[in-house]
């Protein structure tokens, strides 16, 4: 709870040190914390829309900016191709940003700010997941899912080698349109690639193991094009992102879950580069961090909490669907290399590309 | 020959707007001759915000995004030479093309009927046949998109009607055939309406010379309406055509990565990767692709359209 309070002084300084130079004002160095009140500072958020964002605003926006007093804007969806042009034209209106990590750690100090730890406090988050420019705020993941009214009993698939053995499980798979959303590992792992030697990815590999399922690929590019895939029988089982399923089976599908040996990819948050509110927005997300926020966005939606002191949410449906870290163990889930994928974007992109407008 | 054909098409489509009552009746004629003085005399002026909003919104941007496939990261023509040794740019460029040229062809034989028989009926008739031809294309092009994904998708509308006929489902979600119905819908009313416009000039009456002179309906038909009408059928052709290359919402939203268009492939390099430099060499090479594609489009069309109005 001290480390609470502390937290919430920091913005209070930030705020009136904001008022002080919007009255034309000098010197902000003082150390009167009292000075809480009158004056509003800023923030812009910028997310990825719907569900998530709606969640983000229950769990951590709403309570930061009425506890700060803070005016909030919320902005979708999040493109960092308009981030770069903002930069580049020095008119940046985003402040932070709740994304995939893979753009951010490839442009971090370009695009994004490095993480002020001096603001954010990294004690509870696994320190392997934090990059200098990304810090985790909810667990994502890559998974396995299936149609259980299509695949039942004793037949059902239990790991990546059935997802592509379409003999013995036949029926269309979903997978992504962009090549890092976890297909390249899930094709070499059932290859019999060792989940220690997954990274740096063979590519070709993979490729000629997704060559054997071409034909009964269905693509998705957003999450709710999975759901829409789910709803309308289009896909029998998809690598997709148990978030978007569990909301596809809110609506009445009957989809289940594969954790053996899945990927974990953590969601974001990072901070725009020359971003107009910097220190209010590194005042965010060391509240997003915290215990409170952690638990209220994991108890809306099957995104796990990241915060290791946060107990797995207490709804049944949605912890079936959400990477916990007491699933991450259990199940063997390994880590999605983000950092990997950053440094060969470009090269991989290419290759991809070429193998799936063919 | 290009200025006669775009008077043509100004006047035309004027009359496309007589049934909705477009015009400025209000407008009293001493008005419209002073209007008309004005124009005369000052004709840069005119043209002045004209000019002012195409360079502001298309040439600039379009100058920046050359300047960037040369200039990001480094300066020089790498980006070109990568694109154009790329084998994935050439398939999927020769596929935006064919898509192209399907879909322009699909257009003019849905539209053609369409146009001739909006000039055969009568006034209320036609105001009907404009408004069903118009209200899709008032309507966003991603709500139309989504739509066709609620039709085609695998328990959708059309699979439930062939299902109710005891028909085998069709996948036209993900389908070239789903890319093409999509954007044929998308683009049929720019096929009608410059097709009406010339249709609606050709005078009835040498039909019934032709048929009066002993020609079979069909025969007077090929031989006098049909070369008459090839002017509209190149302009609507080409603007369809044209407009089918840049599409990207659609093929993103009804066909699978294998139906993939160019847009596509740029959007990729610009949000993927923000490589701007190869997003702009591959703009400036189907941009350039297009002109010669349109070039040769007019070249084509000089022959029966001079034959057409030396018969007249």
């Amino acid at each position: 709870m001290t480390t609470n309070n502390s937290s919430i002084r920091r913005p209070a300084v930030a705020v009136a040190c904001a008022a002080v130079a919007v009255l034309g004002l000098t010197a902000c160095g003082g150390g009167d914390k009292d000075a809480s009140d009158g004056g509003t500072s800023k923030l812009t958020f910028t997310g990825s829309g719907g569900v998530t964002q709606a969640a983000m605003g229950v769990a951590s926006l709403k309570p930061f900016a009425k506890q700060f007093d803070v005016s909030l804007t919320e902005d979708e969806p999040v493109d960092i191709a308009k981030l770069k042009v903002m930069v580049e034209s020095k008119n940046v209106s985003w402040d932070v940003l709740h994304t995939s990590p893979f753009l951010v750690d490839q442009n971090c100090g370009t695009l994004f700010e490095p993480l002020d730890t001096d603001i954010i406090d990294l004690s509870k988050i696994p320190a392997d997941m934090v990059s200098e420019c990304a810090v985790p705020v909810a667990m994502s993941a890559t998974v396995l899912l299936y149609d259980a009214n299509k695949y039942k009993g004793d037949n059902v698939p239990k790991s990546w080698a059935d997802f592509f053995d379409t003999k013995k499980f036949p029926g269309t798979r979903g997978i992504a349109k962009a090549a890092q959303y976890g297909q390249i590992e899930a094709a070499l792992l059932a290859d019999g690639v060792a989940p220690d030697d997954l990274y740096p990815l063979d590519f070709d590999r993979a490729l000629k193991k997704l060559d054997g399922i071409r034909d009964d690929l269905v693509y998705y590019e957003t999450g709710a094009q999975q759901q829409q895939q789910i709803e309308s029988g289009d896909v029998d089982m998809l690598i997709g992102w148990p978030g978007r399923v569990y909301a596809a089976v809110q609506n009445g599908a009957d989809f289940e879950p594969v954790w053996e040996a899945a990927l974990y990819l953590p969601d974001v948050l990072a901070v725009a580069k020359d971003a107009k509110n910097k220190d209010t927005a590194m005042e965010y997300i060391n509240f997003a961090l915290t215990d409170g926020p952690q638990a209220a966005y994991a108890d809306e939606l099957p995104y796990a909490a990241v915060n290791t002191d946060v107990a797995p949410p207490s709804d049944a449906a949605i912890d079936k669907f959400a990477p916990t870290q007491q699933k991450i163990a259990e199940y063997h889930v390994l880590g999605l290399n983000s950092a990997w994928w950053s440094k060969n974007m470009s090269d991989m992109t290419k290759r991809w590309t070429a193998w799936v407008t063919r | 020959m290009v200025v006669e054909e775009h008077e043509r098409y100004d006047e035309a489509v004027d009359g496309v707007g007589d049934p909705l009552t477009l015009g400025g009746s209000s407008v009293t004629d001493p008005v419209r001759r002073a209007l008309a003085r004005g124009v005369r005399a000052r004709p840069g002026l005119t043209l002045a915000p004209a000019t002012v909003f195409v360079t502001l919104a298309f040439l600039i941007p379009i100058a920046m995004l050359l300047w960037r496939s040369i200039a990001d990261p480094e300066f020089g023509i790498h980006h070109y030479s990568d694109a154009l040794q790329d084998s994935s740019v050439i398939r999927i460029m020769t596929r935006t093309f064919k898509t192209a040229v399907l879909v322009m062809l699909l257009t003019l034989i849905l539209g053609y009927p369409y146009a001739y028989v909006m000039t055969k009926v009568g006034r209320r008739m036609r105001t009907t046949l404009l408004t069903v031809l118009l209200i899709p294309f008032w309507t966003s092009i991603m709500a139309r998109s989504f739509a066709w994904i609620a039709i085609l998708q695998n328990n959708g509308v059309l699979n439930a009607a062939l299902s109710a006929f005891g028909l085998p489902r069709v996948q036209l979600l993900g389908s070239e055939t789903g890319v093409l119905i999509g954007m044929v819908q998308v683009l049929l009313p720019f096929t009608v309406l410059p097709l009406y416009a010339t249709l609606r000039t050709i005078d009835p009456s040498l039909m019934n010379a032709a048929e009066g002179m002993g020609a079979r309906r069909w025969q007077a038909f090929r031989i006098v309406y049909l070369p008459l009408s090839v002017p509209g059928v190149f302009a609507a052709g080409l603007l369809t055509f044209v407009m089918s290359l840049g599409f990207y919402i659609t093929p993103d939203l009804l066909g699978s990565p294998s139906n993939s268009l160019i847009s596509q492939l740029i959007a990729t390099r610009v949000s993927t990767l923000l490589d701007f430099g190869s997003a702009g060499a591959l703009a400036a090479i189907l941009l350039l692709a297009t002109l010669l594609a349109v070039a040769v489009g007019a070249r084509l069309s000089r022959g029966p359209i001079s034959n057409a109005t030396k018969d007249r």
